[in-house]
């Protein structure tokens, strides 16, 4: 699992690279929690480098929505493959998330809610 | 084509690990599309981790695993010498509530049903035996 950052003011970008698993949930939980609790409350969570998501990955991701609204902040996913949406779809974990195609499209939407 | 390969693996993430990159081998060589790839590396994580949940309180299980391409698609063998133990007789997770009410529990093999053709689970000899398949000519 690889994890790169960029930001653009205030929200932070986290790009995720493999597949999120039983092996890499643990790291990419520790990644994304620690940046909340840290302060970085309004999150972009970029998928485009994931081959799929299992539901240990789910997990995490369902944590990091509670964890960044009880921290009033904002979450948004985005670069989905087919993969990712399908397991997403499947886990009726679509309407829990804002869930756009690019990352422009993720920093308009927590730009200007 | 047809063709096999089999490995065995402690219940561990490492071994998890091991056996997902298994079939990315497996899948590469033999030229598997990559739909069937990524559902068949999501059920060995799923099934797997299933196990070495289960397995964790009698020490680290022992998984054989098998893996076959045929003309239909592929079929995963995933064997240990637990208790008896079917997870496909879990109730079926909670797919609509809020975010609040949601809980991840069953979630796995509610995925890995819906993603595989048929999946299958037997005690035999004192083991159990989950049988996954996956067509090749679907899912696209």
């Amino acid at each position: 699992m690889d994890i790169t950052e960029a930001r653009a003011g205030r929200l932070l970008i986290v790009a995720l690279r493999g597949r999120i698993d039983t092996t890499t949930a643990p790291q990419v939980e520790h990644h994304l929690l620690g940046r909340l609790s840290q302060g970085d409350v309004h999150l972009i969570v970029d998928f485009a480098g994931i081959e799929y998501i299992s539901s240990a990955g789910l997990r995490v991701m369902l944590a990091l929505a509670r964890r960044t609204r009880d921290a009033h902040g904002s979450l948004a996913l985005c670069g989905m493959g087919e993969a990712v949406q399908h397991v997403f779809r499947l886990a009726g974990f679509l309407p829990l998330f804002v869930i756009v195609d690019s990352r422009d499209a993720a920093i308009a939407r927590l730009t200007n809610p | 084509m047809q063709a096999s390969t089999s490995l065995s693996v402690p219940g561990t993430p490492a071994g998890i690990d091991e056996a997902i990159g298994a079939f990315d081998c497996f899948g590469r060589t033999h030229g598997v599309p990559s739909h069937v790839v990524w559902r068949c590396k999501l059920a060995l994580d799923e099934i797997l981790s299933n196990i070495a949940r289960h397995g964790s309180a009698a020490g680290t299980p022992l998984i054989q695993v098998a893996f076959a391409l045929g003309g239909d698609g592929v079929c995963l063998e995933i064997v240990d010498d637990l208790q008896p133990f079917n997870p496909l007789r879990a109730p079926a997770p909670d797919t609509a509530g809020t975010l609040e009410s949601r809980k991840p529990g069953g979630l796995g093999i509610a995925l890995v049903r819906q993603l595989m053709d048929d999946v299958k689970y037997e005690r035999r000899d004192e083991r159990n035996h989950f049988c996954l398949t996956v067509r090749t000519d679907g899912h696209h």
